[in-house]
C-alpha cells in the first residue's frame, strides 16, 4: 500500500497524517486565529473527514497535505502539502487539470521562525516534480501568506483572483489572491 | 469523550437540557457572570458546544456522575473565539457546575482530565484558564490544577462598563 511520501528539511519532517494525529489536526481547526484567514470563525470542516481526505489523496494521487513535525521535539507544528484543485471551475476558470495546489498552516507559537518557508520550499519543489504548475491561494488580507508565496518565487496570477464563494460578503477574507509557479 | 474516576465527560444529551437551563438560571452559579441565561440562551450553548465536539472531538463536555448518572455541569477545552478578548485564539480549560455538585472536587477532576487531553493527544503547547477576579472558588480549582497565575495577562472584560463587579478578569496558565 502506498503510505505516502515523507519530505525532510533541515529542521522539519513532513509525513503523512495518521489516525493518532486527529486531536492535533482538530486543535488547528478549532483555532480561530488560524481559521479567520479562511473566512471562518473556526472549523473549516469535520476534522476526521479532512484527515481521511488527506490520506485518500496520498493513496490515490501520491500527494497530499502532510503533518509538519519539528525534528527537535517531535511535535506536529503545522500542516503543509499538495492537493488537487478542488474549487469549482467557475471559481477558477483558468485552472488546468494538471495544476496542483499547495498550502500551509502553522501553530501560532511557531510563527516567525522560518518554518513555513522551510516546509513550503520543500513542498513547492516536490509539486513541480509532479506537475508543470503549482498554485497557492490565500486571502488578499493575509499579507504574511502571500508574502511567503513571493519569497518562494511564485508570481501573482491577478487574472485568477476571485471572491471565495462560501465566505460571507463583506468578510475581510472573502477576496482571494492566487499565486503560481511554473516548472 | 473522557472518563475519570467519578465522571464521564460526554456530549450533551436531551435530558441534560433541563438541569443545564436550571443551573444557568441560578443566580448563585452565575454570580461571577454579567447575567443568568434564559432557557433559549442555555440551549444555544448546548448547540454550540455539541457542534464543536461532533466536528472535532473536543470541546466543553457535559459532566455525568458515574455512580448515579446525574448531570453535574460542563467542563472541557476551548480555543477562545471572542475577538474582543485579549486572550483571543488561546486554548482554555474551563468548567461550570450546578450548586449541588460544588465542594466535592468534581471541577478539579474534570479539569485535570481536560488538561491531560490537551497536553496529551492534542499536544497543545499551553492552556490557560480565566475567570472574574471575584470568583475565588474557580481560582482555587486553577491552583489545584497546578496552573500558575499570569498576572500580565489579566484583563478587564471589554464588554462590561467600568466599575462593573465582574469586569476584572484573572488568568492562570499551564505550559506543556
Amino acid at each position: 500500500m502506498n503510505v505516502g511520501r515523507v519530505l525532510e528539511t533541515e529542521r522539519l519532517i513532513l509525513r503523512p497524517w495518521t489516525e493518532a494525529d486527529l486531536p492535533v489536526l482538530s486543535s488547528f481547526a478549532l483555532d480561530p486565529v488560524l481559521m479567520r484567514h479562511f473566512g471562518k470563525a473556526e472549523l473549516l470542516d469535520d476534522s476526521r473527514e479532512r484527515l481521511e481526505r488527506m490520506q485518500r489523496f496520498d493513496r490515490e494521487l501520491g500527494y497530499a497535505f502532510k503533518a509538519v513535525v519539528r525534528k527537535a521535539d517531535g511535535e506536529i507544528i503545522g500542516n503543509c502539502g499538495l492537493k488537487p484543485i478542488t474549487l469549482a471551475p467557475e471559481v477558477l476558470p483558468l485552472a488546468r487539470a494538471d495544476d496542483i495546489e499547495m498550502g500551509w498552516l502553522l501553530r501560532q507559537d511557531c510563527w516567525g521562525k522560518g518554518y513555513a518557508l522551510e516546509a513550503a520550499s520543500a513542498v513547492l519543489g516536490w509539486g513541480l516534480s509532479l506537475g508543470p504548475r503549482v498554485i497557492a491561494i490565500t486571502a488578499q488580507s493575509n499579507r504574511p501568506s502571500w508574502g511567503l508565496m513571493l519569497r518562494l518565487g511564485m508570481v501573482h496570477l491577478a487574472e485568477w483572483d476571485f471572491d471565495y464563494p462560501d465566505v460571507a460578503e463583506g468578510h475581510f477574507a472573502r477576496a482571494s489572491v492566487v499565486y503560481g509557479k511554473e516548472r | 469523550m473522557l472518563e475519570t474516576e467519578r465522571l464521564i465527560l460526554r456530549p450533551f444529551v436531551d435530558s441534560d437540557r433541563e438541569p443545564w437551563a436550571a443551573m444557568n438560571a441560578d443566580p448563585d452559579v452565575m454570580r461571577h457572570f454579567p447575567a443568568t441565561l434564559t432557557r433559549a440562551e442555555a440551549d444555544a450553548v448546548i448547540e454550540r458546544v455539541n457542534g464543536k465536539i461532533a466536528q472535532s472531538g473536543v470541546g466543553f463536555w457535559a459532566l455525568e456522575r458515574k455512580s448515579d448518572g446525574r448531570f453535574l455541569g460542563f467542563a472541557g477545552l476551548n480555543c477562545i473565539a471572542h475577538e474582543h478578548l485579549p486572550i483571543f485564539g488561546q486554548w482554555e480549560v474551563g468548567w461550570r457546575l450546578a450548586r449541588h455538585a460544588w465542594g466535592q472536587g468534581y471541577a478539579s477532576e474534570a479539569g485535570a482530565a481536560a488538561l491531560a487531553h490537551g497536553f496529551g493527544p492534542m499536544r497543545l503547547p499551553r492552556i490557560l484558564a480565566y475567570t472574574a477576579a471575584t470568583n475565588t472558588p474557580s481560582e482555587a480549582v486553577m491552583q489545584r490544577l497546578h496552573m500558575l497565575r499570569a498576572a500580565d495577562m489579566d484583563f478587564d472584560h471589554p464588554l462590561l462598563p467600568e466599575g462593573h463587579p465582574v469586569r476584572p478578569h484573572i488568568v492562570y496558565l499551564k505550559e506543556a
